[in-house]
């Protein structure tokens, strides 16, 4: 049950969040990597501006669902020298979120079943 | 390269975010929104357009969250008292710091509600601040007067060195006066020159008397060897007393009696939280500088309605200047422990080496 989850006040999260998990989910990313990504993923419905998608990192970064570590010294001249990367506490939100999202879709296909929709 | 204008735009308005902000993620920002322009450069120049619109239209909210984070970590993250020698105050020990502030506090707050008659419970709540008082007292003089102590043992300070300075002005005022003079000479500004003696008796006096605590009490001395900062804060304490000492003659005086002691109070508090010596010192001359003065203005408003009151303007002034007489001698207490450093070595070693 969502409710008795640890992270149970994160939920639901923000269609953003959501997004930004399910991009990190696939791997560590850089910021710009994760925005087309997600531009990708909702098919060009979900469109982040920079500045969104940088204030959610930071508040994920702090909450513990996401952490930030140093490409290394191999990085390419111009590319970000950091990237991102899903902890396991991130996982379980996301994991969370999708069964959510799931029983949600379920209940909604049993009561609409039979209308027209 | 040729940097687009939305590139150029987008880079300036980044400075509008906090600098820890632009220092963690200043870089990847401005690679992001360069690939981000050069994809929609290549789209074409509505893609462009829209992305601008997209950019500006989040920046506002952005810029405020990051705004409302930077401010709300600086709040959880302050540890009062962590910059002074003994760390961070806690817990009931900071409650013990402001017990000097909330006898006053409590008293201007029912000298806003006395018609109201509360009984039993202001007096018992009083009773039970002043016996907090006391143990503050007993376990600061134990503990070598710890910073959460100080404040309450400047009111000791107060009680040791106010009748002696009493004592001192009644000297001056009788060597000064000629004979068949009255008491007080009837010009103010006479009077005020008398008080530039009676300030410099107060603060011989006051200096007196810290200097026997430092001489008698080694962890205090080696506390504010570290820290002078820690022996104005014991000096501010004396300013507390006079904010009540006016009330009984004056009514009508609580509301300023409350926004003096508040000032003194902020001023104790930022003294907890700002990192550096002269800036503690500069909290705590600022607060007694500016809650005494509303008081003396407090008194001068009222004045009028008072039973005592006279038509004549003189006596109006004086009795306005009353909390403000001993301020310069309250002053330079405050301002002499910067001049610790230039104690010499061997003062207090002998305690020092017996203890």
């Amino acid at each position: 049950m969502v409710m008795n989850h640890p992270h149970s006040s994160a939920y639901p999260v923000s269609e953003p969040v959501f997004f930004i998990l399910l991009s990190l989910s696939a791997g560590r990313k850089h910021g710009y990597a994760i925005l087309k990504d997600i531009e990708t993923m909702s098919e060009e419905a979900l469109l982040l501006s920079t500045s969104t998608l940088y204030g959610a990192l930071s508040r994920l970064e702090e909450q513990g669902f996401v952490r930030r570590m140093p490409v290394g010294n191999q990085v390419a001249p111009g590319l970000p020298r950091k990237v991102y990367e899903m902890t396991p506490q991130g996982l379980e939100l996301l994991q969370g979120e999708a069964g959510r999202l799931h029983r949600m879709a379920a209940l909604a296909r049993r009561c609409l079943a039979g209308t027209s929709l | 390269m040729r940097t687009h204008w939305i590139d150029r735009v987008y880079l300036a308005l980044l400075a509008l975010f906090p600098a820890k902000y632009q220092e963690e993620y200043g870089e990847e920002l401005e690679y992001a929104i360069r690939m981000a322009v050069e994809q929609a450069q290549a789209k074409g120049r509505v893609s462009v357009i829209r992305l601008a619109l997209r950019e500006l239209r989040d920046l506002p909210i952005a810029l405020l969250r990051a705004h409302l984070d930077e401010s709300r970590g600086r709040w959880m993250n302050i540890q009062p008292g962590a910059h002074l020698p003994d760390g961070p105050i806690k817990n009931w020990k900071l409650a013990a710091l402001f017990v000097p502030f909330l006898i006053p506090l409590l008293g201007a707050v029912l000298g806003f509600v006395d018609r109201l008659k509360f009984g039993w419970l202001p007096q018992g709540v009083g009773y039970l601040l002043f016996g907090l008082l006391v143990v503050t007292w007993v376990v600061g003089l134990m503990k070598g007067f710890p910073a959460w102590a100080l404040p309450g043992m400047g009111l000791i300070l107060f009680l040791f060195g106010y009748p002696l300075k009493l004592g001192a002005q009644f000297i001056i005022l009788e060597a000064a006066r000629p004979p068949g003079y009255g008491y007080w000479p009837d010009s103010i500004t006479e009077r005020l020159i008398l008080y530039i003696w009676f300030n410099l008796a107060y603060v011989a006096i006051a200096a007196l008397i810290v200097a026997f605590l430092l001489e008698a009490s080694t962890p205090f001395l080696q506390r504010v060897r570290k820290d002078w900062s820690l022996l104005s804060f014991l000096v501010f304490g004396l300013s507390i007393p006079y904010v009540i000492m006016n009330d009984e003659y004056h009514r009508g005086l609580a509301p300023f009696e409350l926004a003096s002691i508040l000032i003194l109070a902020a001023g104790a508090a930022i003294f907890l939280i700002v990192p550096g010596r002269w800036q503690r010192l500069l909290a705590l001359f600022l607060a007694a500088l500016l809650a005494h003065p509303v008081l003396s203005l407090g008194i001068y408003q009222i004045y009028p309605a008072q039973e005592f009151a006279t038509p004549v303007l003189s006596f109006r002034v004086w009795e306005a200047l009353q909390p403000v007489l001993d301020l310069p001698a309250l002053a330079i207490l405050l301002c002499l422990p910067a001049l610790l450093p230039l104690l010499p070595a061997s003062f207090g070693h002998k305690l020092a080496t017996s203890d």
